[in-house]
């Protein structure tokens, strides 16, 4: 066993395949050829069994032909030359084998099988053949043993199985019609047997059994996965030490998603997902995994797809040149891109059919390997690749539509008196705009155009939505070259007039065996997607459609063109939404490239160990435009503060990223009692970002370019990252493998650390242990505990104090900076500790998870509040701790599974994070995000949840001083109920996601409460008198339940479409679905899953007049070739 | 050895320098002329940042008109009160922390200025009049703070330029005055060492009128300083309960600041009573005044009043206060919004009117000026207990710049203050110096009832200190004699 430290990397423990589809049969165990390795002519003979030139693969097609021609064959294919005394090689018997992409040492056992004779390797391509010598020999130590493998329930072939020898790294992979051939030690006791997709089965070996039957039965729970346990090692989820999620693909493609993120809601205990701007479409969702795991810095998780690390950044497309939200006041020319933009992540671009499976390193104790990068989480993204078998076409085509999920009450006015009353009753007080009054509301006649239902009108969706999607995947004939290639085009309407999103993308995955010890994998990703999202959230123009609302009574017909194209005027206020959906233009227009590949030697390899040196690594390349375009004729340009109508933007982000690592890993197998992979490795990565933007403002009527603008501001930002790090990792599979070890350490340097030399050393350790049969119903019982150590790397720019750049006039000045930057900033710890257990019952029926954790975050990257009177108003610092606990538990179960078909397969999570400031280096803050006044601040003060929202009113102080909580950004706990039901060929599919508690700033009643135009106007009346008081009226209980998903599918019998295709079509699956199709809530406005500052750590839940929340339908057929 | 060779290969990429650099903002070199002219630039450029809020906040509190943005109501409910205190939210952060970064600025550059050395160190007599620029456009800052906060205090005192350890004290009102006229002290002395030499450093167009020398410079300072004296005077006064001035009594303005402010002002040439003119229909361009610059260049900022001019309200007490029919100033400053659309109400009366005297963006905003100063005089005059020189000053405006019939000259103490504070409201209205609502602090008006919002109508007259200042604090309460 090696346990030197130094060797550290990262791989899974792939079997060395010796034979595959090799012939069945029945033989003795004892009279295939040894082979050995000669250094020297007569010298010592070595077991060669692991030698490399054996493991060339070839394919043999003899027919009852001499064992002479059979060795030419073999000759002619791998090169390898034959010595031997014809007196001691029965050269004229006659042998028969037909296979494919066989290994060397397979065929050559065949051929020489029963002829009495060894094998010796020579110096280059030269083989000995050798009579056998006396019992004892090496020969006698090695038998064969052949078998199928087949489904239980079924009894089809199972192809694709990995056969391991028990206590051995011997294995082998069964071929298309289910059968293996594996030549194992003549003391193995056992078959080891498993597949993706069903439960990993063990079989005993007798003393001569030479054939064995292997039937595996379906993990409809998902019980063996494959874990990921660091950047290219996994481990069975059986012996995993720490709890991680695993997302597969049927459970992400169930429902069309726009996005991701989407698919994933309520799917993974310990996370919350939850989307950014309602029903925007082009996505635009935040996961936050096990807590807030950072105040200030970058909380969002690492993603990494095939090995790349891939951007998830969200560029804010600039479309605060329009909406001015960054405003604090009109007039002041602030054109530059701004927070409350309203843009979508990257992680939109990827397509989710590509995603084979998903899996969520929830904390430091398992994601310690990324070091300063892992604090909230890695989410390692595994795409489909080719598999062995015949080429698989599938095409899935889908129809559906986007609608509004939630109404606003608002009043009505079905009549012109109603009008007229409201009026004359002077509701409109303090609306800005409201023309002059007259006595006998004549002028509310003069504009009467009867009721409007101004959101039906404007988010009215109906636009038909589409997606096809296309994929293969196969393999060449020898086995040698496997691929995966898919395409995607779709479009999602948006609800709101002249939005959408439409995203074409296509990948390829290619793996090939170039030598029997070298596979080199590559994968290219390409997407190019073009949304229009429209103006929506906070403003300072009264654009946003929801804040054109709350300023105008439904009852003027604004969706109204005159003769002569003009659009109807909105005597109530400065816009006309209609107006504004229709004319201005905001697209975005992304190319985002992802290629990456992976190298993979295997330096040597023997029955008991193997050396395997892996490259992984890659690039991921986006570029986005974002064109926006608000012409100077509409009403709400003409009527904007700054008296420069109509605006015109060209924004452009490029962002690079590249990564890789170098690996060696080393994997022993001492007997059952001891499996260890040790590995170590090295990464390097690199981000760039650019962003250059141009405004144009005050344009040339009818001309739609930023240099069309009389007035036009330039902006540019640049950032950069170089991180590197070593790493190592020790994985000890113990005592058969009930108990398994891991121990590993990261230490990394980044240019975001004030000492960019400096390394920071991140360890992590774990250990779980399986008892099996404890209790007649429990199948298998494991405790597991893992403590682990990551960080969070401090953002770009926060060791620096740079002058504020200013321009006065024809002159460029700077000034002294707001915020101070800290030339010694470190990267944050996260110090994580969890302990559960995974309890499989009734023979597997059901399996309970349970896990608690204590994340803790320290030396907390801080941006303390200054006194301003020092001429900086907050200053960049490491200090103070703030510690998440929380309880995950999961039970997955199939309650029912009848002979009749009919089975239902049940998974309900539970998940509780509760955080509390330990301790600050600071005086307690209030994040800059804070609404303040009646929508509360959020304050980090010691003692308190990090993320809780308190009055400030005066009057709520309690004796200590300290202000009174009346919110938290984080919920009491979240829920997820997933439920499949099948029967026959019919399928129902559910989620149900439900949030407890949280808090949101419903700053839409603000808006509507000063007009009135809320139905529920006592509500209305009673907040503006609590907020006059000092109150909090506008923070809202924010939990929800929602029905996620639901899809009702249908298999087409297989016999029909076989019949009717005439063997073309293997599969066809027609479904019904829906998302976001029904919810529940407290919350008064739209949508209580917002957050108008996007994907901010804490303070979510912002809610100004954001895109509503949207629920869709879609048909769906699944073609398989 | 091959293989390691490649590992040495890959490891020597990952080693190789991580360092990247401060592309957001990389600092200019202060040991230059150019880098702290930079400096200079952004302290100027830098103080109009928050303008917006100052005008809008004093106007408010003046009751002269408000921001009737539909888009944010605490525009109202903040700044016009509405009958609410002002509450401590973000608003109240604005014209605050930004002022401060300028004081900072300043104090950036007088640490800076002995160091500069490329191409040529300054002169002593150079880098005193830099030194009185900057302390100048400081206690500008400071006078901004003062202004809004009132009696809400103001921290002052101490160099914490490298040391943010403790804050400086909030001082109470009259400290905070007594500190501002001792930096604008300090820097006319400075401005003075060599009145005659031109300045080596540029200022924005602006300051065109000042800009020559330290000496017409200090024309600048000395205006500044006749405002803060008389401010002083009245804050002595407002701390000594017994001799604050009611709305029917004179009090006791501290004599010594009033003769202070009276020596200061005429000394200033931007002070030329005999100078006044109506002003002409649209643009400003009173060639006695020190103005902030605006423009539509990338990156320089814009009139911020100009872009308010859509939700800007004129309120009714304000437009009553005016003889519209015949004032110049009225007439040249205002009109009715030719949108009969967008003529806007508030509260169900009509305020048609729109701005007119800021009519572009780049139009610039004045921060004093010579009618302005005329009528600080007047107060000076008033608290001095002249009410005839005030009467002078106040019928000089009124008639050379209103084109209106002189009044007749009272002998009552309010008499006399009501007309000064007519003609000011008229005459600033929207400019940067806010003062009118000083005068109702200072005259003991703030307490009388507005009958804009209805009859019980108690008006917010100043902004608090933002929460964020008593960080570090023991206390958020500020003892004040």
């Amino acid at each position: 066993m090696l346990l030197i430290p130094l060797l550290l990397a990262f791989q899974q423990p792939v079997p060395i395949v010796l034979a595959q589809a090799a012939p069945a049969s029945d033989h003795a165990s004892d009279r295939g050829p040894a082979f050995y390795m000669v250094r020297k002519p007569g010298g010592k003979r070595e077991d060669a069994y692991g030698a490399v030139v054996l493991r060339r693969r070839l394919s043999l097609d003899l027919q009852d032909v001499p064992i002479a021609d059979a060795l030419a064959a073999i000759t002619a294919q791998t090169g390898i030359r034959f010595v031997y005394m014809r007196e001691e090689v029965p050269v004229d018997r006659r042998v028969s084998l037909a296979a494919q992409d066989i290994a060397l040492a397979a065929a050559l056992t065949e051929v020489l099988f029963d002829a009495g004779v060894d094998v010796e390797l020579l110096s280059g391509n030269q083989v000995a053949l050798v009579k056998r010598r006396s019992s004892g020999s090496q020969a006698h130590q090695r038998r064969r043993i052949t078998g199928h493998v087949l489904d239980a329930e079924t009894k089809s072939p199972l192809p694709g199985a990995v056969v391991t020898v028990t206590g051995t790294a011997i294995g082998a992979i069964t071929s298309d019609s289910g059968t293996f051939a594996i030549v194992v030690p003549d003391n193995a006791t056992g078959l080891s047997v498993r597949r993706i997709g069903y439960r990993q089965n063990s079989v005993t070996l007798t003393a001569d059994q030479s054939d064995v039957t292997v039937e595996l039965s379906k993990d409809p729970l998902k019980l063996e996965t494959q874990v990921v346990t660091g950047v290219a090692t996994t481990i069975s989820s059986r012996n995993a030490a720490n709890a991680v999620a695993v997302v597969s693909s049927d459970q992400i493609s169930e429902v069309p998603a726009p996005t991701l993120e989407n698919a994933l809601q309520s799917k993974i205990p310990g996370a919350i997902i939850e989307q950014n701007n309602g029903g925007a479409p082009g996505g635009g969702l935040q996961i936050q995994i096990r807590g807030i795991t950072s105040i200030e810095a970058d909380a969002s998780p690492l993603y990494v797809i095939d090995g790349v690390i891939v951007n998830n950044e969200t560029t804010n497309n600039g479309a605060n040149a329009i909406s001015q939200a960054s405003l604090g006041s009109p007039g002041v020319q602030n054109t530059q891109q701004f927070e409350q933009d309203n843009s979508p992540n990257r992680l939109a671009d990827i397509n989710p059919n590509d995603i084979e499976s998903i899996e969520v390193l929830k904390g430091s104790s398992a994601s310690a390997i990324y070091g300063a990068k892992a604090a909230s989480g890695v989410v390692i993204i595994t795409t489909k690749k080719g598999t062995p078998g015949k080429t698989a076409w599938n095409v899935t085509q889908r129809f559906g539509t986007f609608e509004l999920a939630n109404h606003l009450p608002l009043r009505t006015f079905p009549t012109l008196g109603s009008a007229q009353l409201w009026y004359l009753n002077d509701e409109h007080s303090g609306d800005a705009g409201t023309p002059a009054a007259s006595a006998d509301s004549a002028f509310i006649k003069s504009v009467y155009g009867g009721p409007q239902d101004y959101q039906n009108q404007l988010f009215g969706g109906g636009e038909l939505s589409y997606e096809t999607d296309l994929s293969v995947r196969g393999a060449s004939e020898s086995g040698k070259t496997t691929y995966f290639m898919s395409a995607l085009t779709k479009y999602d309407n948006g609800i709101l007039l002249n939005t959408g999103y439409n995203k074409q993308s296509v990948r390829t995955n290619i793996s090939q065996t170039l030598l029997p010890n070298l596979t080199v994998s590559g994968s290219l990703f390409y997407a190019n997607s073009l949304t229009r999202r429209g103006v929506s959230g906070n403003d300072n123009v009264g654009i946003s459609p929801y804040d054109v609302l709350s300023y105008t009574p439904q009852f003027i017909n604004l969706n109204n063109r005159s003769a002569t194209g003009a659009w109807a005027r909105n005597v109530f206020g400065p816009a006309n939404p209609f107006a504004d959906a229709e004319e201005i233009q905001t697209p975005e227009n992304v190319h985002r490239f992802i290629g990456g590949g992976t190298l993979s030697w295997t330096m040597f390899h023997t029955a008991a160990q193997s050396l395997q040196a892996s490259v992984i690594g890659g690039a991921d390349y986006s570029d986005e435009r974002a064109q926006l375009y608000a012409p100077p004729d509409l009403q709400q340009e003409q009527s904007l503060p700054s008296g420069l109508p109509g605006v015109a933007t060209s924004l452009e982000a490029n962002t690079e990223y590249l990564n890789y690592s170098v690996n060696l890993i080393h994997h022993y197998v001492g007997s059952s009692l001891v499996d260890a992979t040790t590995s170590i490795g090295l990464a390097d990565e690199r981000r760039n970002f650019y962003n250059p933007n141009a405004v144009g403002q005050n344009l040339v009527a009818g001309q739609n370019s930023f240099t069309a603008g009389s007035v036009q501001s330039g902006y540019y930002a640049q950032t950069a990252l170089r991180d590197f790090s070593f790493y190592g990792q020790e994985q000890l599979l113990l005592l058969n493998q009930r108990l398994a070890l891991t121990g590993g350490v990261t230490t990394e340097r980044s240019s975001n650390n004030g000492d960019d030399q400096k390394y920071y050393s991140y360890p992590k350790v774990s250990a779980s242990y399986r008892i099996p049969h404890l209790f007649s119903f429990l199948d298998e019982i494991k405790g597991r505990v893992a403590y682990g150590q990551s960080g969070t790397e401090p953002t770009y720019g926060v060791k620096y104090s740079g002058l504020v750049p200013s321009v006065l006039g024809s002159s460029s000045g700077t000034f002294t900076p707001a915020a101070y930057g800290d030339p010694s900033v470190q990267p944050e710890t996260n110090t994580e500790i969890e302990g559960g257990i995974d309890a499989t019952m009734f023979g597997s029926r059901a399996q309970l998870s349970a896990t608690v954790y204590q994340k803790r975050i320290s030396n907390v990257l801080l941006q303390e509040a200054v006194n301003p009177s020092f001429g900086t108003s907050t200053q960049w610092l490491n200090g103070g701790q703030f510690t998440n606990r929380g309880l995950e538990l999961s039970l997955a179960a199939t309650p029912i599974e009848m002979r009749n078909g009919f089975t239902w397969i049940s998974t309900t999570t539970f998940y509780r994070n509760y955080s509390v400031v330990d301790n600050l280096a600071v005086a307690a803050f209030d994040l800059p995000e804070s609404g303040g006044g009646p929508f509360g601040i959020f304050l980090i003060q010691p003692g308190r949840s990090v993320s809780e929202v308190v009055s400030t009113n005066p009057a709520d102080v309690n004796k200590a001083g300290v202000p009174v909580q009346i919110g938290d950004a984080q919920p009491a706990f979240q829920m997820g109920f997933t439920n499949d039901f099948s029967f026959s060929s019919f399928h129902l599919h559910t989620v149900l996601d439900w949030k407890k508690g949280s808090t949101a700033d419903n700053a839409n009643n603000l808006y509507f409460d000063n007009s009135l135009f809320l139905l529920d106007s006592a509500a209305s009346a009673k907040r503006l008198v609590e907020r006059a008081n000092g109150g909090s009226p506008y923070v809202e209980d924010a939990g929800y339940v929602k029905l996620r998903e639901i899809t009702i599918a249908y298999d087409l019998p297989s016999r029909l479409i076989h019949n009717v295709t005439r063997g073309y079509l293997a599969s066809a699956k027609l479904s019904l679905s829906g998302r976001n199709l029904w919810a529940s809530f407290k919350y008064t406005g739209p949508d209580p899953e917002v957050s108008g500052d996007g994907n901010v750590n804490i303070t979510r839940g912002n809610d100004v007049t954001q895109y509503p929340p949207a629920r869709s339908y879609f048909v769906s057929l699944d073609l398989g070739f | 050895m091959r293989r390691l060779a490649i590992l040495g290969i890959v490891i020597a990429i990952g080693c190789d320098t991580p360092t990247v650099p401060n592309y957001a903002s990389p600092n200019p070199d202060v040991t230059t002329r150019a880098g702290l002219q930079t400096l200079v630039t952004g302290l100027f450029g830098g103080t109009r940042i928050d303008l917006v809020w100052i005008i809008t906040e004093m106007s408010s509190f003046a009751r002269d008109a408000g921001n009737f943005t539909n888009t944010d109501p605490r525009f109202i409910t903040e700044f016009l009160g509405d009958g609410t205190p002002i509450n401590n939210s973000d608003f109240g952060i604005f014209g605050w922390n930004n002022q401060f970064q300028m004081v900072r600025t300043a104090d950036s550059i007088l640490s800076a200025l002995p160091g500069v050395h490329s191409p040529a160190a300054y002169s002593a007599g150079e880098q005193a009049q830099i030194t009185g620029v900057v302390q100048t456009i400081k206690a500008l800052d400071y006078m901004y703070l003062a202004e809004q906060r009132d009696t809400s205090g103001v921290p002052i005192g101490g160099d914490k330029l490298n040391d943010l350890g403790s804050p400086a004290p909030i001082l109470c009102n009259k400290d905070v005055w007594r500190a501002i006229v001792a930096i604008l002290d300090s820097g006319n002395a400075a401005l003075n060492v060599d009145p005659s030499e031109a300045l080596v450093i540029s200022l924005p167009n602006g300051f065109g009128s000042v800009s020559a020398t330290g000496g017409s410079f200090s024309s600048f300072n000395r205006a500044l300083a006749g405002k803060a004296n008389l401010e002083l005077a009245y804050a002595i006064a407002r701390s000594k309960a017994a001799t604050a001035p009611t709305p029917m009594s004179a009090g006791t303005p501290d004599n010594a600041a009033l003769l202070r402010a009276d020596s200061a002002i005429t000394a200033s040439t931007l002070y030329q009573p005999a100078q006044l003119t109506p002003p002409a229909a649209g643009a400003f361009a009173d060639p006695l005044a020190v103005y902030h610059s605006f423009s539509s260049i990338s990156g320089d900022l814009v009139n911020p009043i100009n872009g308010e001019i859509g939700t800007l309200r004129m309120l009714d007490e304000f437009v009553a206060s005016v003889d519209t029919a015949n004032d110049l100033r009225w007439k040249a400053k205002f009109t009715v919004n030719p949108d009969p659309a967008q003529q806007q109400a508030y509260s169900g009366v009509s305020a048609p009117f729109i701005v007119t005297f800021y009519p572009v963006v780049g139009s610039p905003i004045p921060i004093v000026r010579n009618e302005e100063l005329v009528l600080i005089r007047a107060q000076i005059r008033l608290g001095l207990g002249d009410l005839s020189g005030a009467w002078t000053l106040i019928n000089d405006v009124r008639t050379q710049v209103g084109g209106l019939p002189a009044e007749a000259v009272s002998a009552d103490y309010a008499t006399t203050r009501d007309a000064l504070m007519r003609e000011q409201r008229i005459s600033t209205v929207l400019e940067s110096g806010g003062d009118r609502a000083i005068a109702i602090r200072m005259y003991g008006l703030a307490a009388v009832a507005d009958t804009t919002w209805g009859a019980s109508d108690t008006h917010a007259t100043l902004m608090p200190v933002p929460n964020t200042e008593f960080a570090n604090r023991s206390s958020s309460a500020l003892s004040c004699p």
